[in-house]
């Protein structure tokens, strides 16, 4: 190994060494090398994410029951509803999100990551921000905007131990064995370089120097669009861009696609945020550009789908067999759904109808949940086993966990587009009285409540299994575990 | 630049899709499962086109 980090071939005397045992080798140290960041992340990951699940149906249950726990100030809707969220994005997804990022690029990079302790302390100090951030939402430091509901010095707390990763990354980036940067290694890049221009140009313009009036409002809605967008956008689809092609062993189909969709992804997702704000006291351009954007990302969404589509032709059964596959393509079909969505309800036409309703609360859960969050577990179910070398215990528990998933997310989006859209209805009649749009909705709240309830299993199934690959209670085999066991005898071991 | 010369860039900028593959995990051969043989017909078809790469024409899942 060279000083960077980097494993060369160097002769070993009289043993015989082919490349492929120096490219075994080299992945070994490289895992070896990421195991400790990467499973803390994870383990602290699926802390938040059933931290979030909780307050997740209570959240839901409140919408239809308002009145439990209302005598307790911590557990009112107000402090929840953000508490839920903020553990869903930062807790979970932004710490889940890392640690997959982190393998891949040192994987890709093909460097060993050193001196793991300061990725390590960057996790820790982010848990601690998110853990204070919490808590001041629910004893009432909430700052009023969506997603930035975190106090100060929480804030703050989490841009540093952001700055520790991000250095990580450049510093894996910057040693890279030298040849092509594949398309991961461009999301995975903007992903990286992205997130701290958005959080730090948003604290800075709604609390440090804050603009005036309603352009707060016009900030605080480009951050969140953005951090969707090309935050958990891009590490969502870098990360597909991997799997995919790695589980089937087939390259993907177009690469020069790939190239158009990033750079359209890149060009105009930036721009969508103001969709959210149609009809409001903004510049009529304002709004218009983001319209625009928003149509104009069908072609990114075109492109990865068109190439996910053609990569895996012929190889769908094969999701039969591996987790890795099933979650991966379950969330790069979701991520064309998001994309859809996303324009049809930003026509001013139909934002009229829904942007005061619940279906935007559905729109964002495909694009944070059906998309990113699918993906994600899809990359957990590669990388813990070379992580912690042994493979997941019961192919049951991840068949349970991706179906109450599937159903889960599947259920509590369409329950919100629909009851949205109806909600939305009833709004604008103004034949009605307001309580009557309120009522229209209840059914699909109630509905919702019970699709919670199967994440619910779904995030507890998996925290189970990820806990026995923790300690160590995973099989020992050379094999994967498999959703469904082999055909024929003949089909290799099991 | 002629049209064939733009195709031919083209293509050749699709080469770079093969980058996370090597010896060891080759084309061909998936890395998170092994292959009923019911299923191998399909990537028959694929391994034979990509032979030059790969050196393993029946699957296997490797962990590695």
């Amino acid at each position: 190994m060279n000083p960077t980090g980097q494993i060369t071939e160097e002769p070993l005397g009289d043993i015989e060494v082919t490349t492929s045992d120096v490219e075994r080798v080299e992945r070994a140290l490289i895992d070896a090398s990421t195991r400790l960041p990467v499973m803390i992340f994870y383990g602290s990951a699926i802390a938040w994410l059933l931290v979030s699940t909780f307050f997740g149906i209570l959240t839901t249950i409140k919408l239809f029951w308002p009145d439990l726990f209302s005598n307790v100030a911590f557990l009112t809707w107000g402090r929840i509803q953000p508490v839920h969220w903020d553990s869903l994005i930062y807790g979970w997804g932004c710490m889940a999100g890392m640690g997959t990022a982190i393998w891949l690029m040192a994987r890709l990079c093909r460097t060993t990551l050193r001196h793991p302790l300061v990725l390590i302390a960057g996790a820790a100090f982010w848990n601690v921000g998110v853990l204070m951030g919490l808590l001041g939402v629910l004893g009432g430091a909430n700052t009023g905007y969506e997603w930035l509901e975190f106090p100060g010095f929480s804030a703050l707390t989490l841009f540093f131990s952001y700055l520790l990763v991000l250095t990580w990354g450049l510093v894996m980036f910057r040693y890279r064995r030298r040849g092509h940067i594949y398309i991961t290694q461009w999301y995975l890049l903007g992903a990286f370089l992205w997130f701290p221009w958005l959080y730090a140009s948003a604290q800075v313009m709604l609390f440090i120097l804050p603009v005036e009036g309603v352009m707060k409002a016009a900030v605080n809605w480009w951050f969140a669009n953005n951090l969707l967008f090309l935050w958990f956008g891009s590490i969502g689809l870098g990360t597909a861009y991997y799997m995919i092609p790695k589980v089937i062993g087939r390259p993907v189909h177009s690469y020069y696609l790939a190239a158009i969709g990033f750079w359209s992804f890149a060009l105009f997702s930036s721009w969508t945020g103001m969709m959210r704000l149609i009809d409001g006291p903004f510049p009529a351009w304002m709004i218009t550009a983001s319209i625009a954007a928003m149509i104009l990302t069908i072609i990114p969404v075109a492109t990865v789908g068109l190439n996910h589509h053609m990569t895996m032709r012929d190889h769908f059964p094969l999701m039969r067999y591996s987790p890795t596959l099933r979650f991966t393509v379950f969330g790069a079909i979701a991520y064309t759904a998001f994309s859809i969505v996303g324009v049809i309800i930003s026509l001013r036409s139909m934002a009229r109808i829904v942007s005061f309703s619940e279906a935007t609360v559905g729109w964002t859960y495909m694009g944070l949940y059906a998309f990113f969050t699918m993906v994600i577990f899809g990359s957990m179910y590669y990388i813990v086993p070379r992580l912690v070398g042994r493979e997941w215990r019961y192919a049951s528990l991840i068949k349970l966990h991706f179906w109450a998933s599937a159903y889960g997310i599947g259920l509590t989006v369409l329950l919100l587009l629909v009851g949205g859209f109806v909600q939305g209805l009833s709004l604008n009649d103004a034949t009605l009285p307001f309580a009557e749009s309120t009522q229209s909705i209840l059914p699909y709240l109630r509905g919702r409540t019970l699709a919670w309830i199967l994440l619910t299993v779904s995030h507890l199934v998996f925290a189970f299994h990820f806990g026995l690959m923790l300690l160590g209670f995973g099989r020992t085999a050379s094999v994967p575990t498999f959703l469904n066991p082999l055909e024929s005898k003949s089909g290799g071991a099991h | 630049m002629r049209l064939a010369e733009i195709f031919a860039k083209v293509k050749g900028y699709d080469e770079h899709a093969a980058v996370i593959f090597d010896r060891d995990e080759p084309i061909g051969r998936p890395t998170d499962l092994v292959l009923p043989p019911s299923r191998r017909s399909l990537f028959r078809r694929r391994a034979a086109k990509d032979s030059a790469n790969s050196p393993n024409d029946a699957p296997s899942g490797t962990r590695s």
